[in-house]
């Protein structure tokens, strides 16, 4: 089949980063039992910020680290919102995706004074390794992505480390199976939950990056489209292990892959989109009978 | 995990207190949190010079002080209310209908399709549409619920995916068969039947009888869900779903009730808007009636009747918002602001238990 | 100041003979609050040097605040904490375990996930450059487990030990920051007499390695075997502070009670009537990782109170959710009343059939805390007349029916508009035992119907299940001995989801009943049969 090239695996490899980013992000949070919703907001903010930052600066670095500064330093204040006022983590989360809607379209016309969208003078270089062309029949695909890409793959040896091989790890493990007792073993549960939340809104901030500056070059009005939420699954659907978690935002990125695909053969496009969605809730159904379980079968945690 | 329930704990904070102090109970959070978010727009406002109070007063001019104003006003709080009593029918049942968008939207579909495809009595026409637009959303709702009753997927994002799928599905149905050949970039249906359209009965603007229609929903889901057999199980099901089937209540069969009660109510509204104000499906016409229902539910913190003011409030807000962009040439993006701002503090309650603590505080010296 | 680590060759018995005990800690007028409720009042309390002092007193009696006091847990609003004579201020638990303070919880802190090392070392990881190092981790367990006398495998999940093995995680876990004061809250709650034995022999070892030991409990026969010295507490304040050698049990349960109390002998059935229910071979799984039912059977008559007793997590909670409709069994049947049912088991489907279920878990199962009472106490009757009127609740019935249930049990305050959830433990208890023994219902499961109550509600609960023996069965699930031997005519003993033994109530002492709670058959019978099997 034309169609299973390897071209697929390397737009795969693309439309899965901005997943992988948020998603490896996301699972900090919940390690630390902070049901993070939040996903989608801080990538769009991500990808507001950076792009304001690189249009402000002409520094496309400079706009990166800013714009990840700026929306860490949200995801706080949301984390403030949740671990310190005690608020509903999903209820506050949406009002967080609002806030970031209508943040994104008010920055851009008081800061930026434009409307709709906002090009970005620089986009992120595509890298190309002459040591990886060596590597047989993968080496081509997984050649020439940014920089945002080859960090995503990074992600996942760096964050099995940190979790299971450092100390702080194993406080974050620690406060989020049982929070408690955490704290009764010293452990500050307060600095885990925040410092997990600041490190969400790090890797959020990269993935909307990604989108606005290595793919499309410019931001526009809530340009994530629910790619925050599609990450979100992937936390839930993975149980916050980082293989897994990984495995699962790769998968869904060959599904947005796929649709690109596929669109291209004069399918209609409407029903297309909506494949990485329905397959999201498919995956949610087939693993949730593990993640939830509720009231029909009798037992409801907390 | 704790989900439907957490959402449901966190409306419900209403413990041992009657009459006035009960109603006093259940508005603090709302108008604390509408504060932090006055405070919060209004510190953005002075960043970009704007007088924030001139905002306040545009939007005020703009949603009360003419009477196209008024029926502007009127014509946002007619879906609003609908979406708050779709949002609050799941509260009460601890579940979370994130996906109203999609139930609307389907609602919004066959709405319109009754309204340009099928013949009947005038005065029927809009009902049946509005019914049909209602089953549509209930039988879209039907499914997170029953993934949530057979595999216990978590209905919040099931619901919210599926509201992509029905935006597909409906663009490609229209675009495929029902497309107004005249319309060229925008993707919307042929027009419906006059008699489908919901009469007016408002001097100026777009106010339809679907007003009392509104009103009339939002009354009978709270007497329903206050007084009658199932309104009790549903209610002791959202309240402790352990509780509900350790006691013998059917409670699998209460919450798909209740969602797919949420959906019907959602699909109604689409229905409305396709025949009442637009006269026919065009592509994106919910302009967020989503997030609204969830704030109007959030504002009414749990009471279903309690969604006819929050209706009105947030209809004031989305009226005025068009005021402020064409007064003051600010962005109405800054209600969104305020919008997620309320959202975002409603349910922190410790905020409350802090001030009344330094409150407290204060007296004593 | 360390008086007793300078003086050579003398172990801490000896020094204690030398007279030169001290008080490592000293508590003055230390006041714990929450809310309007004063849960320490000014408390004074001396706690000697190597001694093991135990801390007794009922639920709710202060003892658990007072010690999360000292681990840092909790501030309290007044008062002073004197450590070997200087004032510290135990702002959090590392700053008190920095002092040498560490306590092992009543509820296991252990993180179910982790393995033994990682949770012992949790509080303090062996590290170097940010790495943990679980080599080290493991090795320095090993190390403590050998110098205390206490058996781990280091490497073993949390989750898969047994719980006398959590204990003794625990005990390590505190140890591992090595403290001169160790605390201890309700450590034998949940074990067997012999597991008990076990952990008493173990603090006696630290004792002789010098530590203080600090130990709340409330079962006086621990205290007599294994403390020097002995604090009463009640309502938040020390009401006596003895020797051990200088005091008795009935003394300190006078003390405790705050008045005489006589376990007055318990009432005999009479007649014992129809078979109600019978369970045959029941077989199932095990929620979250607990052990199932294996080939469990069971016959309940009316007349009788059927005692199940066993460790916690035995099988007793799926053994109920069977026999409430709650669970399906994997094989085996359920009868009632010479019917098969066990296809058509639900909890509304038990109800129907005249089962009444007082839970183990008064507020996650037994009522909807945020629902007012009236809501909590019309569950059920809410379908039938006069409540039900066609498809409406009829308001005026509702209320005069959850008028009545709260006169008739006395719970207090009785304003049905309240919520559920701002009642006390105990009227939440009477609230729940109010609503499941309406409609005369033919079997009562009560699983730790007092626990967590105070001793009024209890002679409440007792009165109550045993006024309805003789109209009905009542199978009782406890963990506490006293409770299970009072009540019982018939006692079947649980051990991993098996019903081990069944007896009745008179041929059984207590300590019988825990070796078999142990999984420990030995019995003359037993031994008779094997040399029967061998003729």
């Amino acid at each position: 089949m034309e169609i299973l090239t390897l071209s697929l695996v390397s737009s795969t490899l693309v439309v899965a980063t901005p997943l992988i980013l948020a998603a490896m992000g996301g699972l900090f949070s919940h390690q630390a039992g902070i049901f993070n919703f939040t996903l989608e907001g801080l990538m769009l903010f991500g990808s507001f910020f950076s792009v304001m930052f690189t249009v402000l600066t002409g520094n496309l670095w400079v706009g990166l680290l800013l714009g990840a500064l700026s929306c860490t330093a949200l995801a706080v204040i949301w984390g403030w919102v949740v671990v310190d006022l005690g608020a509903d983590q999903i209820i506050s989360a949406l009002g967080f995706m609002l806030l970031a809607q209508g943040g994104t379209v008010f920055l851009m016309i008081a800061v930026l004074s434009q409307t709709g969208g906002v090009f970005s003078p620089l986009q992120l270089d595509i890298i190309r390794l002459p040591w990886l062309n060596a590597v047989p029949v993968l080496g081509s695909v997984l050649n020439g992505h940014t920089l945002l890409t080859y960090l995503s793959w990074l992600t996942l040896p760096l964050f099995l480390f940190v979790i299971y091989r450092t100390p702080y790890g194993l406080s974050l493990r620690a406060v989020g199976e049982k929070p408690e007792a955490a704290a009764a073993a010293g452990i500050n549960v307060r600095f885990v939950r925040y410092s997990a939340i600041a490190i969400t809104g790090v890797c959020c901030s990269l993935a909307g990056a990604q989108l606005a500056l290595g793919l499309l070059g410019m931001f526009t009005d809530n340009m994530t489209a629910g790619r925050g939420i599609i990450a979100f699954a992937a936390v839930i659907f993975g149980r916050h292990r980082p293989l897994q978690v990984f495995l699962v935002a790769l998968f869904f990125g060959f599904a947005g892959a796929l649709t690109d695909r596929l669109q291209g053969f004069g399918l209609p496009s409407e029903l297309l989109l909506t494949l990485p969605y329905v397959m999201t809730v498919v995956v949610l159904a087939l693993s949730g009978w593990r993640t939830f379980t509720r009231a029909q079968s009798g037992h409801v945690k907390a | 995990m704790s989900m439907g329930s957490t959402t449901g704990a966190a409306l419900a904070q209403r413990r041992g207190s009657t009459g006035f102090f009960r109603v006093w109970h259940t508005l603090q959070m709302p108008l604390l949190a509408t504060l932090a978010g006055l405070l919060l727009t209004s510190a953005l406002l002075l960043v970009i010079q704007v007088n924030p109070l001139d905002v306040y007063a545009a939007l005020l001019r703009g949603a009360l002080g003419s009477v196209f104003g008024i029926s502007s006003t009127l014509r946002w709080a007619t879906p609003l209310i609908l979406a708050g009593v779709a949002v609050t029918i799941g509260f009460k049942a601890g579940l979370f209908n994130a996906g109203l968008s999609g139930q609307i939207y389907l609602g919004g579909l066959v709405g319109s399709i009754i309204g340009f495809a099928v013949v009947l009595p005038a005065g029927l026409h809009p009902a049946v549409a509005i019914i049909g637009g209602g089953l549509a959303g209930a039988i879209w709702a039907l499914i997170p619920a029953l993934l949530l009753r057979y595999f216990g997927a978590s209905e919040i994002v099931t619901s919210l995916m599926l509201w992509y799928v029905a935006i597909g599905i409906s663009d490609f149905l229209v675009r495929q068969f029902f497309r107004d050949p005249t319309s060229a970039a925008f993707l919307m249906s042929v027009k419906v039947a006059p008699d489908a359209v919901l009469p007016s009965f408002f001097p100026v603007g777009n106010v339809s009888v679907m007003l009392f229609v509104s009103a009339g929903v939002a009354l009978l889901a709270w007497y329903l869900m206050a007084r009658s057999k199932i309104g009790y199980e549903v209610r002791m099901t959202g309240a402790n779903p352990r509780f509900a089937f350790y006691a013998g209540l059917p409670t699998a069969r209460r919450l798909v009730l209740a969602f797919c009660a949420s959906g019907f109510v959602a699909g109604m509204i689409g229905a409305a808007e396709s025949i009442g104000i637009n006269q026919r499906f065009v592509s994106q016409f919910d302009p967020g009636f989503g997030f609204d229902g969830f704030l109007v539910a959030l504002l009414a913190n749990g009471s279903i009747a309690g969604c006819i003011p929050a209706g009105f409030f947030l209809g004031i807000l989305k009226a005025g918002s068009m005021e402020i962009e064409r007064t003051l040439g600010v962005s109405k993006s800054i209600i969104w602001i305020l919008q997620g701002s309320i959202i975002l503090f409603v349910s922190a309650y410790r905020l409350r238990d802090r001030i009344n603590a330094l409150f407290a505080h204060l007296t004593r010296r | 100041m360390v008086v007793r680590r300078q003086v050579p060759g003398h172990s801490a018995g000896e020094v204690r003979e030398l007279g030169m005990i001290q008080p490592i800690i000293e508590l003055i007028g230390v006041t714990k609050r929450f809310g309007s409720f004063v849960a320490n009042d000014a408390i004074d309390l001396r706690i000697n040097e190597g001694e093991i002092h135990a801390i007794v007193g009922e639920n709710g009696a202060g003892k658990s605040t007072l010690m999360k006091t000292l681990a840092g847990l909790h501030v309290p609003e007044e008062g002073r904490v004197l450590l070997r004579g200087q004032d510290v201020e135990l702002r959090n638990p590392e700053i008190a375990m920095s002092k040498g303070i560490a306590m092992v919880h009543q509820h296991f802190s252990l993180i179910d996930a982790l393995d033994v090392a990682e949770n012992v070392v949790i509080s303090d990881p062996p590290r170097r450059f940010g790495v943990l190092r679980r080599k080290v981790a493991v090795a320095r367990v090993v190390e403590l487990s050998r110098t205390y006398g206490l058996d781990v495998d280091p490497k073993r999940r949390v989750a898969e030990c047994r719980v006398g093995v959590q204990q003794r995680v625990e005990i390590l876990k505190a140890l591992y920051r090595s403290p001169e004061v160790l605390i201890l809250d309700e450590p034998t709650a949940v074990l067997t007499p012999q597991e008990t034995q076990a952990l008493i022999d173990n603090l006696r070892g630290l004792r002789e390695k010098g530590k203080t030991i600090i130990f709340i409990t409330h079962k006086l026969k621990e205290v007599m075997a294994v403390a020097d010295r002995v604090t009463v507490m009640r309502a938040g304040s020390v009401v006596l502070n003895v020797p051990v050698a200088e005091t008795n049990s009935s003394a300190l349960a006078n003390a405790m009670v705050g008045r005489s109390i006589s376990v007055e002998a318990r009432a005999k059935t009479g007649q014992l009537g129809a078979e109600l229910a019978r369970l045959e071979e029941v077989c199932r799984d095990g929620t979250s990782g607990s052990v199932g039912l294996d080939h469990v059977s069971l016959t309940l008559r009316r007349g009788e109170v059927v005692g199940i007793a066993g460790v916690e997590g035995n099988g007793q909670s799926e053994l109920i959710e069977v026999i409430t409709g709650m669970h399906m069994p994997a094989a085996g049947r359920v009868i009632l009343q010479g019917e098969d049912v066990t296809s058509r088991a639900s909890p509304l489907f038990m109800r129907q059939r005249g089962i009444a279920h007082i839970p183990e878990d008064r507020i996650a199962t037994g009522l909807a805390t945020t629902a007012t009472l009236l809501d909590n106490l019309i569950t059920g009757a809410h379908g039938v007349k006069p409540i039900a009127r066609g498809p409406w609740i009829d308001q005026a019935s509702a209320r005069a029916h959850a008028q009545r249930l709260v006169r008739e049990f006395d719970v207090r305050p009785g304003n049905i508009a309240a919520d559920a959830g701002s009642l006390s433990g105990g009227n939440m208890q009477k609230a729940i035992i109010a609503r499941e023994l309406e409609g005369d219902p033919q079997i009562i499961v009560a699983a730790h119907p007092t626990r967590g109550v105070d001793i009024g509600a209890a002679e409440f609960v007792y009165s109550q299940l045993l006024a309805r023996r003789e109209r009905a069965c009542v199978l009782l699930v406890s963990s506490d001995l006293d409770e299970i031997l009072r009540l019982s005519d018939r006692i079947l003993v649980m051990y991993r989801g098996a019903v081990i033994a069944e007896s009745d109530a008179d041929s059984l002492t207590t300590e019988q009943l825990g070796l078999l709670m142990a999984g420990i058959r030995r019995e003359p019978q037993c031994v008779a049969d094997a040399q029967g099997a061998a003729l």
